[in-house]
């Protein structure tokens, strides 16, 4: 079934089972930041924005989707790469493979939340596993990310 | 999950009928635990252009429809309001955000899955149901029903009563299911305790004439403590045995009923 | 110094970030065929007959592999160097599978669904065989795991496949007996660890082609892919020059990627089909098919004087290398080797055990390699002895730990798998890891416990550690390092960044050394083609050894860059003075820039390309040491622990990127406390697994562990490149021990079976509290 997307600004028309993910739709379709870490909604690497909203694109069917607007950091480079400012400052980056979602998460949250605390960062951020950083160093570089950079 | 075919009904009406044309067409909800389901469904009735995402505020009542995703409600002021942000508390506990955009209010009600951290707040809360068809029902008489519920959830109304909650997930990790979740609501009227995770699904009991007019408040709560345990059975899993639950419930009932009444002061 | 030891971003975190292609599926050809696994429901069966004619037959299938369409070829999937330690005790596929999820066949088509159909439409009968599910009990169980002919150890690893024993040591040094008997206080206790999953954020994955020369390239998530190279090629009989390996970036490894998995099962596909297959794993196939970490019994005893003296160290430990022997001698022998160490004023010492097959999950490499497991052990079983000297834990451990200028006879017996190298401590600051630990983690005021208002308590915990820096003797690095015109460097390494940032680092001792900014070292990691070779990253030997590599090739490439000024010059090599930037004749202080002699020998005149290939192998493997010391609240009504604080205190010698090396020390620390918390590999009576997924095996988030303290001792380690040595394993050893020991400060339990989960605590305290009452 064909289904109109807005992925990264760009309209696309994608033929979908009615049956597949997001995840799946959008690594067919070559936008491969998205990557998949789990397949069980529990690690959040493959998170995107849907209307701004971060979202587990592995458990989302693509034929839902009519006419959302799918970010990925492929279409966020200029404020993916403010916040990388941060996080390449904090040593906060290890393998990379949870960074993307991570990266949204961050991203969708500074456009969400005034002044969140540290607690409202870490509640935010809590189902984006990593397994290299041990979070500490993320978790600063986001709170400078958000105090920041405007 | 196999999923054969979607369809968009027209209304809910529509729904309703397809949804009973065969035991492989499923209703769906957000779809957040599909990928662990090993089902195959013919057809998937989905409600996503009926407007059922909405919530509505009443005099006396906030009633969400079945669409409405968990985050929306958690970020929804007339929630926070209730029962003191109980309800907010025990939905931001649940999983992360990227699955609480996906999750929605009637599959965490339909799915009346033992390990949720909602419905027993929901209980606590008296909340009531509307179906497309059976209209009006309480929370607890659906879950208190073993019956398959072949009907389309609409909405779920939660009455406005001055209420002090108390909310208490035990897990092993903030993305882990609860090992028990624990929750007190008082009202003007009533204490209710609710368990969650017993692993069974949740199960409440009123400690009311327990604490009402009680002089020795720490003989009262330990009383009402032990009425919980005998009215709510608890079991054993992979994540917790039947005895460790039990000093859980002990634990955080105690405690619970202490908060709600240390509030009120 | 202008790079080494500042802070450098990573060279590659933005890219990523961005989303740029950079992993194995990222890279993966299109086109490629779907490889699926059917895999063993049984935990021990023998194939009796395998029907596929139904899957090859369904469209769309291209190739369906079982036991008999594949060579014959014992090996092992270990990822070690050769010849491995490991016994060749596994088959590409074989008529017995003895773990559930052990590969029955192998499938592919040319789409997912396809091949999964295809899966299911394979006909097995089984011969369903009496599992080993117990490791205490496999030895000479009447069930034999590898009853199989034609399995080998490479050489004497005490290898009896009969009587279930993948491999067995014993080693001893001084009296025994005798020390005991001039001990005072002796206590012996028995210990449990777990089976770990590795839980990296990124599946294994590989792909193969065939390229427009007719060779087979392996695009794969692999810490070793040298390793991977030969082992396909002596299994698969391809000539091995026919093989080319490439390592793109890798989602976090931590062991778990140091082993062959899918790549037997794609270059097979692919050379069969003459089609692009790949292979990518689904999280439950990683964790029930891949790797864990050895889950141990180690039996500790040990004697004191009454003043505290320690005289000996006594273990027995038994090992659980599950299906196969994938590093079965030396995981066990790390558990006794880089840990035993750390005391080494006793008279005596003896370790000793087996490591017995059963039939579950392999067991394989995982950070910490045996150390966690010794470590949690000797350092619970240290503050046992405390208690009954009645002596603090502190006091006892400054008056026994190892201290700089010392050695321990350990390191000359113990190797891995085979005899050691002797070495002396040149670096060891222990000493300051310790107090400047108990300063931050304000022991003196918090030890052994303070009770809360509201009941919780808060208690303290510490334990020493040390790892290794490579292995001595067999692993070696090389590099390659080449100058362009304009001036710049191509920086390439064997050597294999999985995300610990390798690359980084290692660019910046090359910069370092070049005098250049590390932009303009470009570095390259890995392809067995393109980069020299290196045994790859393990054993934490990647900044000590392969950066050993990287700073001799720096130096002979400015050898020959003045060389090549002294001739614009026309004077001798000692004329020139050369800042990484600006060549200078002392004699005339006329000046040449590197821009403009990289292009007069690119373009104009003397032409020639310059590189320079240097490789190292070490001699000794100088340890890092910690202090680790935890910081908990207790709660004592039902078990739960919050973590206030992990303060570390390491000597890792000079940190090369602090930022990445602290890193590399909270990413350890974090995955340590997740062992010692819950993380646990449950099991149902039949031996599959439940917790297969990350809904039912839990990780730390970031919500579990809120405050580490990271400090670095000042250290410098004259053998290492600027003086460093590895950091990559030591952070995950102390978690364990520190938190049974905090535990124990709190509530006078001691708990000896990992993990401590608050059910485990409340049972012990509850016992503890019957056996007061009655």
């Amino acid at each position: 079934m064909k289904v109109k997307l807005l992925i990264n600004q760009r309209p696309r028309v994608v033929d979908v089972e009615p049956d597949e993910y997001l995840l799946d739709t959008l690594r067919r379709h070559d936008v491969l930041s998205v990557k998949r870490g789990c397949d069980a909604a529990s690690c959040g690497v493959c998170t995107v924005l849907i209307d701004g909203k971060p979202t587990l694109s592995c458990s989302v069917l693509s034929a839902r989707l009519e006419g959302k607007a799918i970010t990925t950091v492929e279409g966020e480079r200029e404020e993916v790469t403010r916040f990388y400012t941060y996080f390449g400052d904090e040593g906060a980056d290890q393998c990379g493979f949870c960074n993307p979602g991570l990266a949204l998460t961050a991203i969708s949250m500074k456009r969400t939340f005034d002044n969140p605390s540290e607690d409202d960062i870490r509640r935010y951020i809590v189902a984006n596993l990593c397994r290299c950083s041990g979070y500490v160093a993320q978790v600063r570089a986001i709170k400078r990310y958000l105090e920041e950079s405007s | 999950m196999k999923i054969a075919s979607l369809y968009h009904p027209k209304d809910v009406n529509d729904a309703l009928r397809v949804s009973r044309e065969s035991k492989d067409t499923v209703v769906f909800g957000g779809g957040a635990w599909l990928k662990l389901s090993p089902r195959r469904v013919e057809r998937a009735v989905l409600l996503d252009t009926l407007n059922l995402a909405e919530i509505r505020v009443h005099d006396d009542a906030v009633v969400i429809g079945a669409m409405c995703t968990l985050r929306s409600m958690e970020t929804h002021e007339a929630i926070l309001d209730i029962g003191q942000g109980i309800l907010v508390d025990a939905l931001e506990q649940i999983m992360g955000v990227g699955l609480r955009n996906i999750a929605t209010i009637g599959g965490s009600v339909m799915g009346k899955y033992g390990f949720s951290d909602i419905l027993p707040v929901l209980l606590a809360l008296e909340a009531s149901l509307t179906f497309a068809e059976a209209k009006e029902m309480s929370l607890e008489s659906f879950m208190a029903s073993k019956k398959r519920m072949n009907d389309v959830l609409l909405e779920v109304s939660i009455p406005r009563k001055k209420a002090i909650g108390y909310f208490k997930k035990v897990a092993t990790t903030p993305l882990d299911f609860s090992l028990l979740n624990v929750t007190v609501v008082k009202t003007d009227t009533r204490i209710t305790v609710v368990l969650g995770s017993r692993p069974g699904g949740a199960m409440g009991h009123d400690v009311t004439e327990y604490i009402n007019g009680a002089n020795d408040i720490d003989k009262a709560v330990k009383r009402a403590v032990e009425s919980v345990l005998e009215a709510i059975p608890l079991g054993q899993n992979v994540r917790a045995t039947k005895a460790y639950r039990e000093q859980l419930a002990k634990t955080y009932v105690r405690r619970g009923l202490l908060e709600v009444m240390r509030d009120e002061s | 110094m202008k790079t080494v030891n500042r802070k450098t971003p990573s060279v590659d975190g933005k890219g990523i970030m961005l989303g740029r292609p950079a992993f194995t599926d990222d890279l993966a050809d299109k086109g490629s065929l779907i490889i699926k696994v059917l895999r063993s429901p049984h935990a021990f069966a023998r194939i009796k007959s395998i029907d596929v004619e139904k899957a090859r037959k369904h469209p769309g299938v291209e190739l369906v592999l079982t036991h008999r369409d594949v060579p014959r070829v014992a090996f092992t999937r270990a990822g070690q160097g050769y010849p491995e330690p490991s016994p060749h005790d596994k088959f590409v596929l074989d008529e017995y599978v003895r773990y559930v999820g052990d590969e029955v066949a192998v499938v592919a088509a040319i789409d997912e669904t396809i091949a999964m159909e295809a899966l299911d439409l394979i006909d097995i009968d089984y011969e369903v065989l009496d599992p080993v599910l117990d490791f205490e009990e496999a030895i000479d169980h009447e069930s034999v795991i590898h009853p199989e002919d034609g399995i080998r150890e490479m050489f004497p690893i005490g290898f009896e496949p009969k009587r279930n024993i993948a491999a067995s040591y014993r080693m001893d040094f001084g009296d025994l007996d005798k020390a005991f008997s001039e001990s005072d206080v002796i206590i012996e206790k028995t210990f449990h660890t777990q089976a770990q999953a590795h839980v990296m954020m990124e599946p294994h994955a590989v792909n193969a082609r065939l390229d427009f020369q007719d060779r087979l390239v392996i695009i794969s998530a692999t810490q070793t892919p040298f390793h991977v190279r030969r082992i396909l090629s002596q299994t698969l009989d391809i000539p091995i020059e026919k093989i080319r390996v490439i390592k793109p970036r890798v989602g976090g490894g931590f062991g778990g990627k140091q082993a062959i998995h899918g790549e037997m099962f794609a270059a097979l596909v692919t050379m069969r089909t003459g089609k692009p297959s790949k292979l990518v794993y689904t999280r439950k196939e990683v964790f029930e098919s891949t790797y864990t970490r050895h889950p141990m019994k180690l039996h500790v005893k040990l004697g004191a004087t009454k003043e505290g003296a320690l005289k000996a160290i006594d273990w027995h430990v038994l090992s659980n290398t599950g299906a196969y022997g994938e590093h079965a001698l030396t995981v066990f022998m790390v558990a006794g080797s880089k840990v035993m160490p750390l005391y080494n004023k006793v008279d005596a010492g003896r370790f000793h055990g087996d490591v017995v097959y059963t039939n579950t999950t392999p067991a394989g490499a995982y950070r910490g390699y045996g150390a966690i497991q010794g470590n949690f052990a000797l350092e619970s079983a240290v503050d046992i002895l405390c208690a009954e000297l009645g002596m603090d834990p502190i006091a006892f451990r400054e008056k026994n730990m190892m201290r700089e200028g010392e050695t321990s006879p350990v390191f000359e017996i113990m190797g891995e798998g085979t005899e050691g190298t002797a070495m002396t401590m040149e670096t060891c600051k222990l000493d300051y890891c310790l107090s400047r630990g108990l300063e931050l983690v304000d022991w003196k005021n918090i030890y052994p416990r303070k009770t809360l208002k509201d009941g919780k308590i808060r208690s303290v915990g510490m334990a020493l550690a040390m790892q290794g820096s490579g292995i001595p003797y067999i692993d070696m690095g090389a590099a390659t390092i080449k100058l362009n015109d304009a001036g710049f460097y191509n920086l390439t390494v064997g050597a294999t960044d999985i995300g610990q940032g390798s690359d980084t680092v290692l660019a910046q001792i090359a910069a370092e050394t070049l005098g250049v900014h590390i932009n303009k070292v470009i570095v390259y990691s890995s392809d067995t083609d393109l980069t020299p070779f290196d045994t790859g990253a393990y054993a934490s030997s990647t900044t000590y050894v392969s950066g050993n590599a990287v700073h001799r090739a720096a130096l002979h490439m400015r050898e020959m860059l003045i060389e090549e000024a002294a001739v614009v010059f026309g004077v001798d090599v000692e004329s020139i003075d050369f800042d990484g930037a600006t060549f200078t004749n002392k004699e005339d202080e006329k000046t040449i820039t590197l821009e403009k002699l990289a292009n007069r020998i690119t373009y104009n005149e003397d032409q020639k390309q310059l590189t320079a290939t240097s490789s190292y192998v070490g001699t000794k493997s100088p340890p890092p040491f910690m202090a680790g010391f935890i910081d908990i609240l207790i709660d004592k009504e039902t078990g739960e622990i919050e973590i206030l604080d992990y303060v570390s205190v390491v000597d890792c010698g000079v940190p090369i990127n602090p930022k990445l090396a602290q890193g590399q020390v909270e990413g350890g620390i974090v995955q340590g406390l997740g062992m010692a918390l819950y993380e646990d590999v449950k099991r149902t009576k039949n031996g599959s697994l439940i917790s297969h997924d990350l809904l039912n095996y839990k990780i730390p988030t970031n919500m579990d562990v809120k405050k580490l303290t990271t400090e670095f001792a000042l250290s410098h380690e004259d053998s290492g490149p600027y003086g460093a040595k590895s950091v990559g394993e030591i952070g995950i050893d102390t978690p364990p021990a520190a938190l049974a020991n905090a535990i124990y400060n709190a509530l006078g339990i001691r708990l000896t079976s990992l993990p401590f989960t608050p059910e485990k605590i409340i049972r012990a305290l509850h016992e503890k509290e019957g056996e007061k009452t009655s």
